[in-house]
């Protein structure tokens, strides 16, 4: 039984060109990051996150055999971008997951438990969420300390309102269904009912919600390395990449690699995930099976 | 009648929503009964209070309602007093409920086999291969075609004759004593409406379970019911078994029903209806609910609320001008046979 879904979900999922290119876009990131080493071997195994130096030049450099994409800021754009795809897969999945765990939790003990529970968590939500985001986030940025990890807990702390709200509502909706009054009738305890019959018809949506987001907290991260908050200079970044060009934004044609490549790099990942989170929706999501 | 135990007694039920506009009396002293193996009618309008009636006897109120008076003693214990536990254990295995909506009333995200199952082994604590066998027998039973495949359909792949019947099972997978069908064929158009009913009927027969029918539609009351309730605004109005119901209506309410159904004997310019709406929940007329729309109304009805009266035997009116309403009949016969 379990397998034939597996199946026709397979079959489903295959028979959908936008699915398959974006699939095919998510493993080739991932192969991309998983053999970064062979693809752009580091000269210190034990920082390779950081890119080597290549020229003591301030001058950009356009592509060459010798840098694919090119250096900038004495940096090679192309072992950026490699190693970048790791920095973005963390970002994605660990921003995305704990920053979604936490709206999930806030979310269904406020959609369970009604009254002054979801009073008190609601709140708490409205004040972050009229909190402007990039300024928070700056803002607690700035008080935590410089580099990745300090950008992303900003990201969690002000990024789990979205997931909280949705869950919430997903919550009071279908807690009015008939079917659950129905398994209420037939004799079935809370927590069975919430965990079968309420969960299930919630979660569908934060997943969706999660994939996609994936892709667009890496821009958010690039955004704040642009702003200068990001990773520490010369991290394998492409936010970081990008905010080297941006000495030479009036100098396009001087510059152009160093928005391409990363940029290209960027749009492909966030295209991915919308890609592939649509596809999940579409397979998860029973009332649109047919 | 008299002789046999009733499964179940409803004593002055009165069920109130405490809203933040007010307090809302759905259901405001209510009595009556059912006998094992029989069918149970409770029709009236829209916001009557039948729902909430068949909700407090399953004890399913949401966080406003609250039954503030009565019982209602299933097989000689009072389900008011019940803790939540005991009531779980009742609820799917020995009153079972099926409801208005079968679109809505099965989870889109499990196959109708899941569904069925969760009760049976909830219940009947069996192994998972053996409720698989129990409910598609059980689908078998409420005439769905090829059980074995439907089983693990989805409920959007049913249509909604056959979801009601897959909700039927569902209901009946425990063989309840007795089943409250929440106006079970409102939602279906009247040929399958004619088929659920038939199926109730003979389930009831081979199952020997008693019913409680909600409805506001005359036509299933006379179909299935053996003694009908009369609901208005939260109170029973008229009480009697279907014949004498149908025959010799002695409420005024009643019988303005009754003459609101089209007839193909008699030549009709209009179809009569009740003038005015059911009264807002919030602000019941004082004395006698119905007297803002009855014709018979008097100055005593307007101050004074008549109660349920026993005017022959096993037959229940809560009227002061029962002899107006049968001058009138006597009239509009008359003007019939012109």
């Amino acid at each position: 039984m379990l397998r034939d879904e597996i199946k026709k979900n397979t079959k489903k999922f295959f028979k959908n060109p936008t699915a398959v290119l974006g699939l095919f876009l998510l493993v080739f990131f991932i192969i991309i990051a998983l053999f970064a080493p062979l693809i752009a071997p580091p000269k210190d195994p034990n920082n390779p996150y950081r890119i080597p130096i290549a020229t003591w030049s301030l001058e950009p450099k356009p592509p060459s055999p010798e840098h694919p994409f090119g250096v900038i800021g004495q940096r090679d754009i192309f072992y950026g971008v490699i190693w970048g795809t790791r920095t973005a897969f963390r970002i994605g999945l660990i921003v995305a997951g704990i920053s979604a765990i936490i709206g999930i939790i806030m979310g269904s003990l406020s959609g369970y438990f009604g009254g002054w529970i979801d009073e008190v968590l609601m709140r708490i939500t409205d004040i972050f969420m009229s909190l402007p985001f990039l300024v928070a986030a700056m803002v607690l940025t700035t008080v935590l300390g410089k580099g990745l990890d300090k950008v992303m807990i900003a990201m969690i702390v002000f990024g789990w309102m979205g997931t909280a709200r949705l869950i919430r509502g997903n919550i009071l909706q279908v807690k009015e269904e008939q079917y659950v009054l129905a398994a209420k009738a037939l004799g079935v305890r809370d927590s069975l009912i919430i965990l079968k019959h309420v969960i299930p018809n919630t979660i569908f949506p934060v997943i969706v919600q999660v994939s996609m987001r994936m892709g667009s907290l890496v821009i958010t991260a690039a955004a704040l390395s642009f702003l200068g908050l990001g990773a520490e200079p010369g991290y394998a970044d492409w936010g970081t990449l990008l905010s080297y060009s941006r000495n030479w934004l009036t100098q396009f044609d001087k510059a152009w690699f160093s928005i391409v490549y990363p940029g290209v790099a960027m749009v492909l990942f966030v295209l991915a995930w919308n890609l592939v989170g649509d596809a999940l929706r579409d397979i998860f999501d029973p009332r649109l099976r047919g | 009648m008299e002789s046999k135990q009733p499964l179940l007694k409803v004593n002055n039920l009165k069920t109130y929503f405490f809203t933040d506009d007010g307090v809302v009396k759905a259901v405001d002293g209510v009595n009556f009964e059912v006998y094992p193996g029989e069918t149970l009618g409770i029709v009236g309008e829209s916001g009557c209070g039948k729902s909430v009636t068949s909700l407090s006897i399953l004890r399913l109120l949401d966080e406003k309602g609250k039954i503030v008076d009565g019982e209602i003693i299933f097989e000689g214990k009072d389900l008011v007093k019940l803790d939540e536990n005991k009531m779980r254990e009742i609820r799917g295995n020995d009153i079972a409920m099926i409801f208005q909506e079968p679109m809505v009333a099965l989870n889109p995200v499990y196959t109708v086999g899941d569904q069925i199952m969760e009760a049976i082994i909830l219940h009947q604590k069996v192994h998972k291969d053996e409720a698989r066998k129990i409910a598609i027998d059980m689908l078998r039973k409420v005439g769905i075609p090829e059980p074995e495949k439907r089983v693990d359909e989805y409920p959007h792949e049913l249509s909604g004759g056959m979801r009601q019947r897959a909700m039927i099972a569902m209901a009946l997978s425990c063989h309840p004593k007795l089943l409250i069908a929440d106006e079970p064929t409102t939602a279906l158009d009247v040929t399958i409406q004619a088929q659920i009913l038939e199926l109730m009927k003979q389930l009831q027969k081979d199952l020997d379970m008693a019913i409680i029918m909600i409805t506001h539609d005359l036509g299933v009351i006379a179909e299935i019911s053996d003694r009908v309730a009369v609901m208005y605004a939260g109170k029973m109005v008229e009480y009697t078994d279907v014949k004498r119901l149908f025959k010799n209506p002695k409420h005024p309410y009643t019988w303005a029903l009754l003459n609101a159904i089209p007839r193909l004997d008699i030549e009709q310019e209009r179809l009569f209806s009740i003038p005015g709406v059911v009264p807002d929940a919030l602000h019941f007329p004082s004395g006698c609910k119905f007297h803002t729309r009855c014709e018979f109304a008097t100055e005593k009805c307007r101050n004074e609320e008549p109660g349920l009266i026993e005017i022959e035997d096993g037959h229940f009116v809560a009227c002061w001008n029962i002899e107006k309403l049968e001058a009138a009949k006597d009239r509009v016969e008359v003007g019939e046979n012109k």
